[in-house]
């Protein structure tokens, strides 16, 4: 029961289970992000072709840095869009 | 003459930005949690351009061309962990801004001095946290000193022009605590944006034929210089390591996490966090600029590879006016994270340090008088270290993440893990961090070209579990506290 207690808690009780699925999901993107700016030399350690004026691995990098703010763009909608404000 | 007109620019700059500052704290109540958290009222605009203007710093304006000149590839690591920075703070950011209002903190060690019930930890980390920032701003003053040294073609010696930007710092900092830092980084912020993209663009546009055929030129001339990995500049597992490292470590910056404690709302945390990566997408111009030298200047004429972006400015024929702006635009980027800082490190060392060790909560008058005590302190041994030191603007941010990612585990178990115990937070810390400048002063080997602070990351994790369930769990209401928020 102790045990139990003390368990690893990545959810405050108050959130429902629809909301904790939705969260999980947004959390397996951003974690594939991050990974993907920490390796993207794994797909995209080239400088040719250039793209939009950027060497390939430049444009890979900023490609990831404008999905990561849609990601977080949709997010806010998604997860906050009912919340009030919360002065 | 051109220099008495760029000095004048740059000085008319700071006498505004000084003003700025210092009128921001007027009329406002005379209490700590004012001074250091702007009573927890600031909005969207301010809480943006604060975080922006701390990230938007000489690492990314100076430091940032200058790893694009010399050494290419690796400082697309610049771009990644800028926009990923804050994304870590959707997990605790709006639970630590609910714990400074419900159980009053304006401080990170405050928290987790609370959640595993230790004055030592306060302290530890009020002790981790300022050497940090030393370093931190020591490449802020590092950057303000160059910006002068060129703009006075050398008449303003580099200690000079270090002494010049922490004075200015200094007196907005001392008067107008965290709202004139603030108001001051709203102005830096735009001011810094406009001219990063203006000009940027403008070196592809004038010295080649756009972007597209700069790169063409810097391939044919320098082949592995827009590459990682082996027979470049940095390793696969240097470069992965930096980002990581710097992605999860940037919000633990005690300067960033007690920002949590100034928004007046989650809301406005949250937005800020949402609209971020806006400020990465503003730094590739100012890439743009360190690569467009590659084929303008040779290393040994620029001396160090940080001068990249004043040099580009001073040696290509733009009217005096002109220069003077633009480097007033990166000093703006040194001023607007060093007064962070300073301001962060002098109310740290007031409320995590003094007040734990006198055994008692400061008055707010006491609690004041403190920080600007250490806020001037501070900056003098910055100022020092400035001077004597000798590592370049990325390698100096590097070193000080290394320490600072160490104070992870602790948010983490904070929220998340109820087990974690005192003895387990406090061996994981002490592990890590020495471990981190074990390695940083060559006590320790660096394993594989990994980061020392992912190295002592790892341990500090290991130290934390283990240690945490050999000892006694702390009481459950107490720590259900934390992860209930």
């Amino acid at each position: 029961m102790l045990r139990d207690d003390y368990s690893l808690r990545f959810f405050a009780s108050k959130v429902p289970p629809g909301r904790r699925s939705l969260i999980i999901v947004f959390a397996i993107l951003f974690i594939a992000i991050i990974l993907g700016q920490a390796f993207y030399f794994v797909f995209a350690n080239s400088a040719l072709p250039i793209v939009m004026g950027m060497p390939f691995g430049m444009f890979a990098v900023v490609a990831l840095v404008v999905l990561e703010y849609v990601v977080l763009l949709v997010m806010e909608r998604v997860l906050f869009k009912d919340e009030p404000e919360d002065k | 003459m051109n220099q008495v007109i760029i000095l004048s620019v740059i000085g008319v700059y700071l006498l505004f930005v000084l003003f700025l500052g210092a009128i921001a704290g007027r009329g406002r109540a005379d209490s700590a949690v004012e001074y250091i958290a702007a009573s927890r009222s600031l909005g969207f605009v301010c809480m943006y351009f604060l975080m922006g203007g701390a990230i938007f710093s000489a690492f990314a304006y100076l430091g940032g061309p200058g790893w694009a000149y010399s050494k290419g590839a690796p400082a697309f690591y610049i771009l990644g962990y800028c926009a990923l920075g804050l994304v870590p703070w959707l997990v605790w950011g709006p639970k630590a801004q609910a714990a400074g209002q419900k159980f009053g903190y304006v401080t990170q060690a405050q928290l987790f001095s609370d959640r595993f019930q230790s004055r030592a930890l306060s302290i530890i980390i009020a002790i981790v946290s300022t050497l940090a920032f030393i370093q931190y701003v020591s490449l802020q003053m590092k950057g303000s000193a160059y910006v002068f040294e060129i703009a006075s073609d050398g008449a303003i010696p580099f200690w000079a022009g270090a002494l010049i930007a922490y004075a200015v710092v200094l007196i907005y900092v001392f008067f107008g605590g965290v709202r004139g830092v603030a108001w001051t980084n709203v102005f830096q912020g735009a001011f810094m944006v406009i001219t990063a993209w203006v000009l940027g663009l403008y070196f592809c546009y004038t010295l080649y034929d756009g972007p597209g055929d700069m790169f063409r030129q810097i391939i044919a001339a320098k082949p592995t210089h827009l590459l990682v990995g082996p027979g470049t500049k940095m390793s696969f597992a240097a470069y992965s390591s930096a980002v990581l490292v710097s992605v999860l470590g940037f919000t633990m910056w005690p300067h960033l996490f007690m920002k949590a404690y100034t928004a007046d709302s989650r809301r406005t945390l949250r937005r800020t966090i949402v609209y971020y990566p806006t400020f990465a997408i503003m730094l590739v111009p100012v890439l743009l600029i360190g690569f467009a030298g590659i084929l303008q200047v040779e290393p040994g004429v620029l001396g160090a590879p940080d001068r990249i972006l004043p040099w580009m400015f001073t040696n290509m024929h733009f009217p005096a006016a002109a220069v003077g702006l633009v480097l007033a635009a990166a000093l703006a980027a040194a001023m607007s994270t060093q007064d962070t800082i300073t301001h962060a490190a002098g109310s740290i060392f007031a409320q995590d340090f003094v007040s734990v060790l006198m055994g008692r909560p400061t008055s707010d008058a006491e609690a004041t008088k403190i920080i600007r005590i250490f806020v001037v302190l501070f900056g003098l041994v910055s100022y020092l270290v400035t001077i004597f030191g000798g590592q370049t603007l990325v390698a100096l941010l590097l070193g000080a993440y290394g320490s600072i990612v160490q104070l992870l585990p602790l948010a983490f178990a904070t929220f998340f893990w109820p087990r974690a115990t005192r003895q387990g937070a406090l061996a994981g810390l002490v592990v890590g961090v020495c471990y981190n400048y074990a390695i940083a002063f060559k006590f320790a080997p660096k394993l594989w070209d990994i980061n020392p602070g992912i190295q002592g990351l790892i341990l500090n994790i290991v130290c934390l579990v283990v240690v945490s369930y050999l000892t006694k769990p702390q009481d459950k209401d107490h720590v259900l506290k934390f992860v209930e928020l």
